[in-house]
């Protein structure tokens, strides 16, 4: 458990670190190196990326929409066909999906064996 | 294993595609991993305002002192130089800050090279513009703009400042139209701000009949022609007030006979497409303190433009050690435009004289390398216009040049070559015109200021604290003999051009009238006495000029309320010229349910057109109707592109001619006269409004007319709809569908000078910005925003919303 709270602390400032000087995809890079790092198993790996990208991307973007009044996700909805909290989810779900295969496959050619237990749990 | 190695894959393969633009049938999708990104994409241009002043300085090289901006809480920028060159330099980089894209595609429609931009859907739009040669006008302005050291030192500040901007952008921070196209901005230089200028001249004075009339002529002879289309109107308030003595020796224009060519082929084709709306127009007027309640002059100005998001104008205020300026400048030029000092105010409309000319070429062979000119074979010269295209290899035309101007190929029609006022190299420091204006304090600087001026020419209402008011008509206005440039031109006779410029002291220009006011609604510009010709593009206007000068001849006193409430008037005087005598034509005869509604709402109109009225929707269509049945052997021809008879002529003849033979449907066997067509067009009207799916009975003018503000580039969602948005072309608050009064402002040169001022847009062109559309409410409500002129930094320092300082 503190391992997933550990590594989902560390992705997050990881990748907004990265997002804020590289170019767009360069959470992937977060994706690869936290599971590496902190030995997290596939399903993990999952999780913690899911929930990590989701969390910062789609927070940031939640609060920049709030901040903005909506103003601008509004009218960039229109021109998508969209409602504003569509982008705001939509925005969060791409880096989360993306960030999440990464993470999974990163763990998964790591893994030596598959551990059953989801929760931390040694490799035996 | 392989579960990892395909989810990798899987997440690469996504990476890779939302990485790259996808064009998908005629739309374009920017790569919408960067686009959407938080960190990265349009979310960045999403403005997050803080409720503590922003402060911040920018480095630069750019100014020889501090310059200190403070933002009030429009977003207007007061800027405290203690140059010339520093201030316009500060302009130049806070207008960038907030219009980069605007100016970006001001340029590019004004050169043809949108594409870059925008991709192949614009290749045709650029291809024709390459060929009124806009570009090619711009070189040879600037090269003659260097002659004039200061002004050109001035405008090259500016451009800097544009250009330490863009400097500053990285893909993060682009403006948010550069995201969505996927595309980066240029470096700025004064040939775009040279563009800016042909721009405008574009909007305001690319236009002509010559064609239209030409055609006229050939299908219906010079004599008809004539009766149908006179030139003057007799109910005519002309902007010189008539019997204005012209105190000047005029030239002597060479007359010559003067042949209308023939011109060859079936189908003209539509050459002159781009040709400026004559829905744009303006009002401007002043009032001199013997007619006002506070006895000080009052300067008033509306410019009518297509309306756009951002706004063409953008609001600003320029203090140096030499003057004290406020008012809009377009974004692209340096200086304000529009405004009020601490002596003077000043305001413009367009001027309606065609100065724009076709002339037949007359080609030695096939080939077309070669025309006549007075007998001796003349050799065009080439143009290569390369254009790119955002996505695609460029395409490159080669543009033909006669002694006239560009030629535009016709294919089986006659090739055309057109010579253009801002064709011309300018005479005179044109640049510095506005500069100069900036810094008047008196009537004599006013007219010095406009002596420079070139184009597109404008009629400068000015006055003074001391009590002058005045009207100068400025610009090049070409020396004409009668009727010459009315019709397309023999290309083969160097006659044929014009004779040189009406000198600035003999334009059109009024002082201190008795009547009190000066004023000018692009009406006619002067009554028949005038001893130089001059034509219309289209037409001059009939209606506002009347109104207004009714407005203003009244025996009162004024105030900038009751100039509010002129500004705002929706007050349509072609309805009231012709609606009584419909209404009497049609009372009495039997209605159907629709038409008994519609008969009773325009017995009980007005002509005020309000945007929840019914009314004007039945009456504009209603006299639709008149127009095209009145005129059927006019409209037969319409394919061909021709000349018809003026509103104002066709209302008198409604009002006072009811046997004239135009009644007759030419398509009938029976004779018709003015009552059966008034009344088999009303029978009509309920039909004919139902068929364009108009609900008679719930339908409002606003909604009928859908106003709206687009987009400057037309991207969906970035434009916005009105809804409560009153008036017409022909009343004083000239709204259309697309355009309106761009910019009102009310100046009363007490002491201090007290403005009131309102646009429908907002200082910042950025669409996620709460300074976007700050305007547009006040606006539509005829309501306004009081402005202080103050040298003093203190009085903007303490409300400013951002203080940004340039060291």
């Amino acid at each position: 458990m503190k391992k997933i709270i550990l590594s989902f602390v560390a992705l997050i400032l990881l990748s907004l670190l990265l997002t804020s000087f590289l170019p767009w995809w360069s959470f992937c890079i977060a994706a690869i190196a936290i599971p590496l790092v902190f030995e997290l198993t596939p399903l993990q790996s999952l999780f913690v990326c899911l929930a990590g990208f989701l969390g910062i991307y789609g927070g940031m973007a939640f609060w920049i929409d709030h901040a903005n009044g909506s103003l601008l996700t509004t009218r960039i909805g229109e021109l998508f066909g969209l409602k504003a909290w569509n982008l705001v989810i939509l925005s969060a779900v791409i880096p989360a999906l993306i960030g999440g295969l990464f993470g999974f496959g990163t763990a998964s050619i790591l893994a030596k064996k598959y551990d059953p237990k989801f929760l931390g749990g040694s490799i035996n | 294993m392989i579960k990892g190695v395909v989810s990798l894959l899987l997440g690469a393969i996504l990476v890779f595609v939302l990485n790259r633009p996808w064009n998908l049938g005629e739309t374009s999708i920017p790569p919408l991993g960067k686009f959407l990104m938080p960190t990265h994409g349009f979310w960045q241009n999403a403005e997050v305002q803080s409720p503590n002043k922003d402060e911040y300085t920018i480095a630069t090289a750019g100014t020889d002192d501090v310059v200190n901006v403070y933002l009030d809480d429009r977003a207007v920028p007061h800027i405290f130089a203690s140059s010339a060159k520093d201030a316009v330099y500060a302009q130049g980089y806070l207008t960038a800050q907030n219009r980069l894209f605007q100016m970006d595609v001001f340029t590019r429609s004004s050169e043809g090279s949108l594409s870059e931009l925008l991709g192949d859907i614009t290749l045709e739009y650029d291809r024709q513009q390459r060929i009124y040669g806009v570009g090619w006008a711009a070189e040879k302005a600037i090269e003659h703009w260097k002659k004039y050291p200061e002004s050109y030192a001035l405008v090259s500040a500016y451009c800097q400042g544009i250009n330490d901007y863009i400097q500053t952008l990285s893909d993060r921070n682009l403006p948010l139209e550069y995201k969505i196209l996927n595309a980066y901005p240029l470096e700025w230089t004064v040939y775009h701000s040279a563009l800016v200028l042909k721009r405008m001249s574009l909007d305001l004075c690319f236009g002509e009949r010559d064609l239209e009339n030409s055609n006229t002529v050939e299908i219906f002879g010079k004599p008809l022609f004539d009766s149908l289309m006179p030139a003057f109107f007799k109910h005519q308030d002309p902007i010189i007030p008539k019997g204005t003595p012209w105190d000047f020796e005029p030239i002597d224009v060479p007359e010559n006979e003067h042949v209308i060519p023939k011109l060859l082929g079936d189908q003209a084709p539509y050459i002159g497409e781009r040709k400026t709306n004559d829905l744009l127009g303006s009002n401007n007027w002043a009032i001199a303190g013997t007619k006002t309640a506070s006895g000080h002059p009052i300067v008033c100005n509306d410019p009518h433009l297509s309306l756009s998001l951002p706004s063409i104008w953008y609001e600003n205020h320029i203090v140096t050690a030499d003057y004290n300026c406020y008012g809009v400048s377009i974004p692209g030029m340096p200086h304000i435009i529009i405004g009020f000092n601490e002596n003077i105010a000043w305001g413009v409309t367009n001027v309606g004289h065609d100065v724009l000319d076709w002339y037949t070429i007359d080609w030695t062979d096939e080939s077309k390398e070669f025309y006549y000119l007075d007998g001796i074979k003349t050799a065009v010269e080439h143009r290569i216009e390369e254009i790119a295209v955002n996505g695609q290899p460029s395409v490159f035309d080669t543009i033909k040049y006669a002694k006239w101007g560009p030629i535009s190929e016709t294919g089986n029609y006659t090739d055309l070559a057109m010579k253009w006022v801002s064709h011309l190299r300018p005479l005179n420091d044109e640049v510095g015109t506005f500069y100069a204006l900036n810094k008047s304090s008196n009537f004599d600087d006013y007219r010095k200021a406009l002596e420079k001026y070139m184009s597109p020419a404008q009629n400068f209402v000015f006055a003074d604290k001391s009590g002058d008011i005045a009207m100068t008509i400025a610009g090049a206005l070409p020396l004409r003999r009668k009727e010459q440039g009315k019709f397309v031109s023999d290309g083969s006779k160097g006659f044929n051009d014009w004779a040189g410029f009406i000198p600035y002291e003999h334009n059109p220009f009024v002082r201190n009238p008795e009547r009190g006011f000066v004023s000018s609604a692009n009406q006619h510009t002067t009554d028949t006495t005038y001893p130089y010709y001059y034509d219309a593009f289209p037409y001059f206007e009939d209606y506002r000029g009347r109104t207004l000068n009714n407005h203003l001849s009244a025996d009162r006193k004024f105030d900038r309320a009751s100039m509010k409430s002129i500004q705002n008037d929706n007050t349509n005087l072609k309805c009231l010229d012709l609606l009584p005598t419909l209404l009497s034509v049609v009372n009495g005869h039997q209605m159907d349910e629709d038409q008994t509604y519609i008969f009773e709402q325009l017995v009980d109109f007005n002509c005020i057109y309000k945007h929840n009225d019914q009314a004007p929707i039945y009456f504009e269509r209603w006299y639709s109707l008149l127009n095209r049945a009145i005129w059927d052997e006019f409209y037969i021809h319409r394919e061909k592109y021709i000349s018809y008879p003026e509103r104002w002529f066709t209302i008198d003849m409604i009002v006072n001619d009811p046997s004239n033979p135009y009644f007759d449907d030419k398509n009938t066997e029976a004779i018709e006269y003015r009552n059966d067509i008034v009344l088999s067009t009303f029978e009509n009207l309920s039909k004919s409004l139902r068929e364009d799916g108009v609900d008679i009975k719930h339908q409002t003018w606003c909604a009928h007319r859908k106003n709206v503000i687009r987009h400057i580039s037309r991207i969906p969602g970035l434009g916005h709809t009105l809804t409560k948005t009153s008036g017409h072309g022909d009343a004083l608050n000239a709204t259309h569908r697309t355009g309106g009064p761009s910019w009102r402002m009310i100046v009363e040169l007490s002491d201090p000078v007290v403005a009131e001022v309102v646009y429908p847009g907002g200082q910042s062109g950025n669409p996620g910005s709460k300074y976007y559309m700050t305007g547009v409410d006040k606006w539509e409500e005829g309501k306004y925003y009081s402005v202080t002129l103050s040298r003093d930094p203190k009085t903007y320092k303490d409300q400013a919303i951002a203080q940004i300082s340039f060291k």
